[in-house]
């Protein structure tokens, strides 16, 4: 089953010969539950392609339908609110919140809804992502791996139809790296969740279903590693 | 609490320096305006009680009400408070040792026109019942000593009539001639005394005040009184006054203007007009740096947050849900800031108005009135909307901005460094004279234009903000010297009352006194003559004639008035020769010659001299007298101007619009004025004694002495002692200095919040950069260098900018003053001095404070430091 197609995507910066094109003209679909690798040299446009499936960049032209919605024809008032309930997105320099703790960084999305908190879900993401001991403290006071775990736990606790991590391990060394994917891995498989991750590392990439390849902006390789 | 709020408030607390500076922005902003508003009413109450005073409280009267009427006035919906009084007319003061006023004047009040009209009880009480009364202490001193409380006085009411047995109005002056008709004998009671009122200083009745009971029940129904009310809404007096009076078929009102005017319901009013002119600009500048400082605060706490929103954003915070977040920022702010900003403006008024209260108690002597402090709730709620509002406003649109931004830029926080792909060209000379650093101090300003340009703006208001109060001072001061510089006497003596051999015997006496140096005896006759278009000066030809501001009779003629005036024989001796002129040419008493001084000034912002006529020595004036009455037809004769002049003698001003004045000596103008006295036998001239002496305050002492033992008991004088006159204006100037210069401390203060919160988050802001700056090499001295470079290069801008709006809106200022003082205009020079100075101290301390924080600081902290 489909959950996210995207339609004829373009990004373009400026204009005339000064034109860049960040992602030019990219449709394709994931299925739900897929787990899908991003891969492309420095400046391909993964980030660019990976932020405006989420909702955080405008696109130039094209569509991107999520669950059969077409996020761009909402306004940014239901775009925020539709990101919020079903996208989790998680970056490569984590983006907590310094001044709120680990339980209220995780919680960010059910407190902006104002949402019950779904305690016993809670308790077995922090123990999953084994923050258990660690949901006192403010981001400043981790290390890389636990902050990265942090923004993961943010992106899951909503339970959304669609997580996009975009290079989420490359801040990190390879021991918390591996950590990282196994989650990441985990929660695809244990909830079903559908995944899109940027990497360039392409051991990460070998373990996904699927490895989509970029290059200028363009599709140059759509290959099924594990159908 | 919703997590929007914990954050906001969290971060405020994490950012303690810039919450505490907008908050005291906030406080300040508040105690400015509530202060100054505050201090408005403060006045305003100390002119109403003052008019209250002299004038009596209530704000309307109807005149000769006959009892039927009364109902519908008192029973009117608008009617507040109604009182009656009336004027009985005259009585015989047998006793009385002041010749001009042999006579009571019985005026009948009812309860509440003993309340609210202008007298003081000084002794017993007020009547309560018909029969009863009180007298002015004034009685007292003018031979009846012998009333006391308790006793009973006998009346013979009655009207004064002229030698035709016409009756007088009350407001006639006594005249020799008149006669008493006695038309009632009533008794009385006296119940107590009360002050002098007021109103006997300004009129000619010739008769002491006393106040009897009106009982409005014994009222016939011709008896007609006068109506004064209280309004409920006094705004609306001059809407209802006319109406009530045409529905009661009432002919006659009048309005207590004086009350009115300090209510602020009267228009047309230059000392207003001025005060309402000034006021604007002084809270419109208020207001501007205000706003200034709270927006900024705003921006400046958005855009640090901007990294903060993007995250919420990306985690799915509607913009919403963002503003509210920033809103509540400023609600928080506003809850602390303002009821503490109202505090402190009412407390620092009410100090200071404390301290005020004893330098006015000297001036306004005599009358039992304080600057209070009102404590109006309209005020406190206007400033606390007013206040409010500019929060909401700071904060509306940095949220707006922050909600509109897309959630990665937000991330990225490159939204405020626009690169437009030019390279951002600085001259060469710049290079030259500052070194790489100078160049790269700059290129940053002109990257990051909008922190340039919010940084810019805010030192920009300040100075403008520091020079218009400065002008603002120094133009008070001006307008007060204004008063007192074409004044070459210190002393002038009046005297009313006495007869004109009383009179000179008098003068003479003042003159004999020790350490008069000069002295001249004015006197002066009205004439007025019709002259040709040519035979005015350019000036008033092209700017009367041709304005039609001076319009020509039938004939096409134009009236002009001369004052033919008299010095007394030393001054006018002085006078011929100091003109090279010879006296004894003036004296001739067959052919009339005068000085004719040729001179006026035009105060247009500027003193302009110009001459008023086109009149060459030689020439014949036809001159007209002005004093006429009925019985006699004016008279005309003819006067030759011997002499044209541009000087003044002593106690002559000069000339104004639409008249001159002409000297002639002591024989000429007895000449004259028996001419013009012929036929009015009661033509009299007032004349007036101008004295320059050693110490004028010790001699207006020796010449009060000196009247009151030999004419005290009948006559009355007036002395203006220009010198104590300028010391009352010295103390006025103290009180302004204190208002004026806490004003300007806090405008600076202010400005150096704003200075400070701008530069101190700007740097905070650019650590980062900073540091990458570092990291490739720059040396500390060369980071102190480029700060220091960025210093000069703000503050150079603000001045450029600065100083041309300083001084607008110091010629907006100037323009209000001269609808009330005229002088010319001028720019407070050591101010822009101190301020261009101060600008420079202050950027370079607080860029100096701000980044010595980040110069020992490890670069790749820095540098990793993802979160401000």
């Amino acid at each position: 089953m489909e959950i996210l197609r995207v339609e004829n995507l373009s990004k373009i910066y400026g204009s005339g010969a000064a034109q860049v094109k960040a992602v030019d003209d990219v449709s394709f679909s994931v299925k739900r539950g897929e787990f899908v690798a991003v891969v492309g040299a420095s400046g391909s446009g993964k980030s660019t392609l990976l932020h405006m499936i989420g909702g955080v960049d405008r696109p130039t032209s094209g569509k991107v339908f999520i669950e059969d919605t077409d996020i761009y024809q909402l306004n940014e008032t239901k775009l925020a609110i539709f990101r919020r309930r079903q996208v989790g997105l998680i970056y490569q320099f984590y983006n907590l919140l310094p001044i709120l703790n680990v339980e209220e960084n995780i919680t960010l999305p059910l407190l902006l809804d104002n949402r019950e908190i779904d305690q016993s879900f809670l308790n077995e993401l922090l123990d999953t992502l084994n923050l258990s001991d660690r949901i006192d403290h403010l981001p400043n006071e981790l290390s890389g791996g636990e902050q990265q775990r942090v923004s993961i736990g943010r992106a899951l606790i909503n339970r959304p139809a669609l997580v996009l991590a975009d290079e989420p391990t490359g801040n990190l060394d390879s021991k918390n790296s591996q950590e990282i994917i196994d989650l990441l891995n985990l929660s695809n498989k244990r909830y079903n969740q559908t995944l899109i991750l940027i990497t360039h590392d392409h051991e990460i990439a070998l373990q996904a279903d699927r490895m989509i390849t970029l290059a200028d902006g363009r599709i140059v390789k759509d290959e099924v590693i594990r159908p | 609490m919703n997590i929007l709020n914990t954050l906001t408030l969290r971060s405020l607390k994490l950012n303690r320096r810039r919450t505490i500076v907008t908050i005291i922005a906030i406080i300040l902003s508040g105690a400015m305006i509530c202060g100054t508003f505050t201090l408005a009413a403060g006045f305003q109450d100390l002119f109403v009680q003052r008019a209250i005073k002299t004038d009596g409280n209530f704000h309307a009267t109807f005149h000769s009400v006959y009892p039927e009427q009364i109902k519908y006035i008192t029973e009117n919906a608008y009617t507040k408070t109604a009182m009656l009084s009336r004027n009985l007319g005259f009585a015989r003061f047998e006793q009385s040792t002041y010749k001009y006023k042999p006579y009571f004047y019985v005026k009948e009040y009812d309860a509440a026109a003993f309340r609210h009209m202008p007298i003081e009880l000084t002794a017993g009480r007020f009547p309560e019942k018909a029969g009863e009364i009180v007298l002015s202490e004034e009685i007292k001193k003018r031979g009846g000593e012998a009333y006391q409380i308790g006793e009973t006085i006998t009346f013979e009411l009655g009207k004064r009539v002229d030698e035709k047995g016409q009756h007088l109005a009350d407001g006639t002056s006594y005249e020799k001639t008149e006669r008493f008709v006695t038309t009632d004998t009533k008794t009385y009671t006296i119940t107590g005394f009360i002050a002098k009122p007021h109103f006997e200083n300004f009129n000619n009745i010739p008769g002491f005040t006393v106040v009897t009971y009106l009982d409005q029940d014994t009222l016939t129904p011709n008896d007609a009184v006068n109506v004064s009310i209280l309004g409920k809404k006094a705004g609306d007096v001059y809407n209802k006054i006319p109406e009530i009076a045409e529905n009661a078929g009432i002919k006659e009102y009048t309005y207590n203007n004086e009350l009115l005017k300090w209510m602020g319901l009267t228009q047309n009013d230059y000392a207003k007009e001025m005060l309402y002119s000034v006021t604007g600009i002084l809270i419109a500048l208020i207001v501007a740096g205000t706003v200034i400082v709270i927006y900024n605060s705003f921006a400046i706490s958005v855009s640090e947050r901007k990294k903060q929103f993007g995250m919420l954003a990306s985690t799915g915070a509607t913009p919403g849900q963002i503003r509210k977040a920033v809103f509540f920022e400023g609600a928080f702010l506003g809850l602390v800031g303002i009821p503490l900003g109202i505090l402190s403006g009412i407390g620092g008024i009410g100090v200071t108005l404390n301290f005020v209260n004893r330098l006015l108690s000297d001036m306004m002597s005599g009358m039992d009135i304080a600057l209070r402090l009102v404590i109006s709730p309209a005020v406190i709620l206007a400033t606390a909307v007013f206040t409010g509002l500019i929060i909401f406003l700071s904060a509306y649109i940095p949220a707006k901005r922050a909600a509109a931004t897309s959630p990665i830029e937000s991330i990225r926080l490159n939204r405020d460094i626009k690169i437009n792909g030019k390279t951002v060209k600085t001259s060469k000379l710049t290079r030259l004279l500052f070194g790489i650093e100078g160049e790269i101090a700059l290129k940053n300003l002109k990257r990051n234009r909008r922190r340039y340009r919010a940084t810019v703006l805010s030192l920009m208001i300040s100075i403008v903000l520091f020079i218009a109060f400065s002008t603002f001072i120094n133009y008070s001061y001006k307008s007060t010297e204004m008063y007192y510089q074409d004044i070459h006497f210190d002393l002038s003596v009046l005297v009313g009352g006495i007869s004109p051999e009383e009179r000179k015997e008098f003068f003479e006496q003042i003159i004999a006194l020790n350490g008069v140096e000069r002295y001249s005896l004015i006197r002066e006759l009205q004439t007025e003559s019709l002259l040709a278009r040519n035979q005015f000066g350019l000036y008033i030809q092209e700017n009367h004639i041709d304005k039609n501001i001076l319009p020509a009779d039938e004939k096409g003629l134009y009236q002009h008035g001369f004052h033919i005036t008299a010095l007394g024989e030393q001054e006018f001796n002085k006078f011929t020769k100091e003109n090279g002129l010879d006296a004894a040419v003036f004296q001739d008493t067959q052919n009339l010659k005068g000085i004719l001084i040729n001179k006026s000034i035009m105060q247009d912002g500027r003193y302009t001299e110009y001459e008023p006529l086109q009149i060459k020595a030689g020439d014949k004036l036809r001159l007209t007298d002005l004093q006429y009455n009925e019985e006699t037809p004016p008279t005309t004769f003819s006067l030759e101007v011997g002499a044209v002049t541009d000087t003044h003698p002593m106690g002559v001003s000069a000339g104004n619009f639409g008249y001159s004045y002409i000297i002639v000596s002591e024989e000429v103008f007895d000449a004259i004025h028996l001419t013009l006295q012929k036929g009015n036998q009661s033509y009299e001239i007032q004349p007036q004694l101008y004295l320059c002496s050693e110490n004028s305050t010790e001699k207006a002492e020796q010449i009060r002495a000196v009247f009151d033992q030999h004419y005290g008991d009948h006559g009355s004088l007036y002395l203006y002692d220009v010198q104590s006159e300028q010391q009352d204006i010295k103390q006025v100037k103290t009180m302004a200095s204190i208002f004026l210069y806490g004003f300007i401390t806090l405008i600076t203060l202010i400005g150096v919040t704003n200075i400070f919160n701008t530069i101190s988050t700007n740097v905070a802001l650019r650590r980062r950069e900073f540091a990458m700056l570092k990291s490739v090499g720059l040396t500390p001295q060369g980071f102190n260098k480029m700060i220091n470079y960025e210093s000069i290069f703000y503050g150079l801008k603000a001045l450029l900018y600065g100083l041309p709006v300083a001084f607008v809106v110091t010629m907006l200022l100037y323009n209000g003053f001269v609808n009330m003082f005229q002088f010319a205009f001028f720019l407070p020079w050591k101010e822009m001095i101190a301020c261009v100075i101060g600008v420079f101290v202050i950027i370079f301390i607080t860029m100096l404070h701000a980044s010595s924080k980040l110069k020992h600081e490890n670069i790749i902290d820095a540098l990793k430091e993802e979160n401000l």
